[in-house]
């Protein structure tokens, strides 16, 4: 049954393989195409960069393109098997929107595969202005941006409008409308605005987008080129019209002979003069606050006991930009407690301007009875109509404070702290902004995440260390108190030396030279045995040897040597070839080594 | 021997030494982005950066210089999404945590960074290394341990013995860390919001009821995908489904 099994998994094996081998075998190719290379600043370019011969690669680097604003459309895999050859591709597709005009070279992108390099050829691009002609009759679709003053002071509310106007099918619109930051702040006018135009005898829709600017500094400023992305839908003119179900039919998705084309449409930038503010007639504590406004001092209640609490509220509203508006606490320090309020701030948007209020309360608790007269606030503003300082002030409000009604002494006084006298400067915040660019480019490092073979090694590499030196130490530990672990270790070395030594010596017979063979011998099993090896006999190294579970063949070999040895002792005129003995105990010596 | 102490340290530094792509290739570009940022050139300078990222640089300053350029651009939503991806590789960055604020509260929604959870809390120092810091120092601590366990091999001292156990802790604690940091950036996705405005739906089809509506710029988690759609949350109660290219992630 298994086997049934494997010899049916076996073909299919077989197949993947082949189609695998195939994929890998085949040869890398890369392509970059373009739809077209000659286009209008109101077009774009589809560019598609085809790796033919794999799947798995990296993106492909792009080539530096400043002329160019470059999209990512996703990519798309292909995987083709015709007469058992496989063939896989993978296209990354870009969209290129064009910045400016003239002919540009869409230089080699570069793909790695397998630590190869590919590049693909050069692209030659023409851009020129758009064929359309400037004026907006007849356009399908255009743009129009105004600003309601081409001239204002620091801090005067403008209206800068932005307007699409269509007559055909519009949809995916990506409307970038930057408004010069370093010049203008900017604040919301609302949702856009949507309705019909007639243009030139042409009905237009139209979608209106309003904000209100404020030039934050004098000279010349630039409200910078609204740009708009959006598909427009072509439809084919002789299409029959109504029915119950040609609302749904001309939906894009099913006709057939609709053609989508992807614009980019750009406004002119707009220049405003920015003014100063006058200095002269500048009131003295006037804090940038452009626009038209009133003020409006209430007091909960103008009779009260020590002790009581009322409410001071000061009420500035008006059309401008309200957020800068503060007063300081006013100066009724000896006479009452305060306690300031956070400001309450409300903007909303009435036609096409900004209207503000902004609520001050004080809580007011008098310390000392009699009647006292709460200053008037005042706030100086410019007045862009007029071009002139105004200035809006309260009524002075009168309080009649009366003796505190219950027995208990109250104790409120000002507090008298450290703090207080030694007051810590306010200091006030005129605007906030983001802080600039990191432009250390040393720092411009390509980061990737470090998980790879690297990181595995880094890590394993100090076990691998630790491993070593702790083998070395504790075979070094073992040679200082394990005797006979160090006797045998040492015993090769030491019978090595002696052999060699034996090899050397001179006038030495026979007799001598199989006594001191046989010692060396004997010694050296000594030592790997921990035994006396002078005394040993030639039975007693064959009994331990056999226990210690050495080859039969190195037991007889030893033996043999060993007897050898004692009868040229004994017989010394029997034997003269020293060096084939020397030769015959090194041999056996080594053996034994690599058997221990 | 000393030729093998040589190649044995020649090892050591092809290990450690981590190679890295230098801004030499990009340094030319990022400066000339810079630059036409200084001339107020906003557009060219967001394309700039946009290209080198699409290019495959990946560097935290890269993202924190465009999210400035969108700020100046007024593209609130584009620029809190490059912070917060700036945010994953120089977490301890100042100025970015400043301008991340500023560009916060530049939204009509005004909704922070998702808090911390319980395990980022206990892992606190997590959230201010990246990745790369959190291996880095892993390695580290590695090193040290055996070595300090290669020296109380040798040497059996108290107070070998206690510095022992303490890098053991600590090197226990660093792999940890790492496998949090990776739980935390997989399972803790963050979108951005960047159309105007989103109506956020009860289901994902268009045909079903609004909940709540968001506004470019603000911040969501991301907790579920369907084809074209993505279920994004405030909190635990307000969750709903959106078109998923309208969130940047």
């Amino acid at each position: 049954m298994i086997f049934l099994k494997k010899k049916s998994i076996l073909p299919v094996f077989v197949f993947w393989y082949a189609l695998t081998i195939n994929a890998f075998g085949q040869n890398i190719q890369v392509l970059a195409t373009v739809d077209r290379n000659q286009i209008t600043l109101e077009d774009s370019i589809q560019l598609s960069i085809t790796i033919k011969g794999s799947q798995n690669t990296p993106p492909p680097e792009l080539p530096s393109l400043p002329n160019f604003r470059i999209t990512s459309r996703g990519t798309s895999s292909s995987t083709q098997i015709v007469n058992m050859e496989r063939s896989i591709s993978i296209t990354h597709n870009y969209r290129l929107t064009p910045m400016n005009i003239g002919q540009f070279k869409i230089g080699p992108a570069r793909i790695r595969v397998n630590k190869n390099v590919y590049l693909t050829k050069p692209i030659n691009i023409f851009v020129k202005k758009s064929t359309a002609p400037i004026q907006t009759g007849n356009r399908p679709v255009f743009l129009e941006s105004t600003a309601s003053k081409k001239e204002a002071y620091i801090g005067e509310q403008l209206i800068y409008s932005f307007k699409l106007f269509y007559r055909v099918e519009a949809k995916n619109f990506d409307l970038n409308m930057p408004f010069g930051a370093s010049h203008f702040q900017k604040e919301e006018l609302g949702k856009a605005k949507s309705y019909q135009s007639v243009v030139n005898g042409i009905q237009y829709h139209v979608q209106e987008v309003s904000v209100a600017l404020f030039p934050i500094k004098p000279g010349k400023a630039e409200i910078p080129s609204a740009t708009l992305e959006l598909d427009i839908y072509h439809r084919p003119q002789n299409r029959p019209n109504g029915g119950p179900f040609s609302q749904f039919f001309n939906d894009p998705f099913f006709s057939q002979g609709t053609r989508a084309e992807h614009k980019i449409l750009r406004t002119k930038p707009i220049s405003i003069k920015v003014l100063p503010l006058p200095e002269k007639g500048k009131p003295k504590g006037f804090k940038n606050i452009i626009g038209n406004f009133n003020i409006i001092a209430n007091l909960g209640k103008d009779d009260l006991e020590v002790g009581d609490t009322t409410t001071l509220t000061i009420t500035v509203s008006g059309n401008g930009n309200l957020r800068g508006v503060s007063f300081p606490e006013p100066d009724l320090k000896k006479l009452f407690k305060i306690y300031p309020d956070q400001p309450e701030f409300n903007q909303a948007v009435i036609g096409n301007q900004i209207t503000g209020k902004k609520v001050f309360k004080f809580a007011l608790v008098p310390l000392k009875p009699g009647a006292v007269k709460l200053p008037a606030f005042t706030l100086f503003y410019f007045d862009p109509i007029i071009k002139d300082y105004r200035k809006a002030q309260t009524h002075p409000i009168e309080v009649n404070v009366r003796p505190s009604s219950s027995q208990e002494t109250l104790n409120l006084v000002q507090s008298n702290s450290l703090d207080n006298i030694i007051a810590k400067p306010k200091i006030e915040t005129l605007a906030e902004d983001i802080l600039p660019l990191h432009t250390t480019l040393d720092d411009f490092n390509n980061i990737n995440t470090k998980i790879n073979t690297s990181t595995i090694l880094e890590f394993t590499f100090p076990t691998i260390f630790f491993l070593i030196c702790a083998f070395i130490i504790q075979q070094k530990k073992r040679l200082t108190t394990d005797t006979a672990f160090y006797r045998s270790q040492k015993a090769y070395k030491t019978a090595s030396q002696k052999l060699e030594s034996l090899m050397h010596s001179k006038n030495i017979d026979s007799k001598g030279f199989a006594s001191e063979l046989s010692e060396i011998l004997r010694e050296y099993i000594g030592d790997k045995l921990n035994m006396k090896g002078k005394a040993i006999t030639a039975v007693e190294v064959e009994y331990k040897l056999k226990k210690l579970d050495y080859q039969t063949n190195q037991v007889n070999i030893t033996r043999n040597l060993l007897e050898k040895c004692d009868t040229l002792q004994y017989a010394p005129e029997s034997f003269e070839n020293y060096q084939e003995l020397l030769n015959e105990t090194q041999a056996l010596i080594k053996s034994l080594e690599k058997n221990s | 021997m000393n030729k093998s102490i040589v190649s044995f340290f020649f090892l050591i530094g092809l290990i450690y030494h981590t190679p890295t792509s230098l801004a030499g290739n990009f340094a030319s570009e990022i400066a000339t982005a810079n630059d036409l940022y200084a001339k107020s050139k906003f557009q060219q300078a967001a394309d700039s950066y946009e290209s080198l990222i699409q290019r495959g640089v990946n560097n935290g300053y890269l993202y924190y210089n465009l999210g400035n350029t969108y700020i100046r651009l007024g593209k609130i939503g584009p620029a809190i999404l490059n912070y917060i991806h700036a945010k994953k590789l120089i977490p301890r960055n100042e100025n970015l945590r400043a301008n991340l604020n500023f560009a916060i509260q530049q939204t009509q929604d005004k909704i922070p960074p998702p808090a911390h959870n319980a395990l980022s809390t206990f892992f606190f120092w997590v959230n201010d290394l990246n990745i790369n810091e959190n291996i880095n120092l892993a390695i580290v601590v590695n090193l040290i341990f055996w070595v300090i366990l290669t020296a109380w091999f040798y040497f059996r001292s108290e107070f070998l013995r206690l510095a022992r156990n303490s890098f053991l802790a600590l090197l226990l604690l660093a792999f940890v860390s790492i496998g949090v940091k990776l739980h935390l950036e997989s399972n803790l996705k963050i979108g951005v919001v960047l159309a105007k405005k989103v109506d956020v739906k009860s289901g994902f089809d268009l045909s079903n009821i609004t909940l709540f509506q968001l506004h470019e710029g603000a911040l969501v988690t991301i907790t579920d995908e369907r084809p074209g759609w993505l279920e994004v949350g405030l909190n635990t109660k307000q969750k709903g489904w959106v078109r998923k290219n309208i969130i940047g992630t």
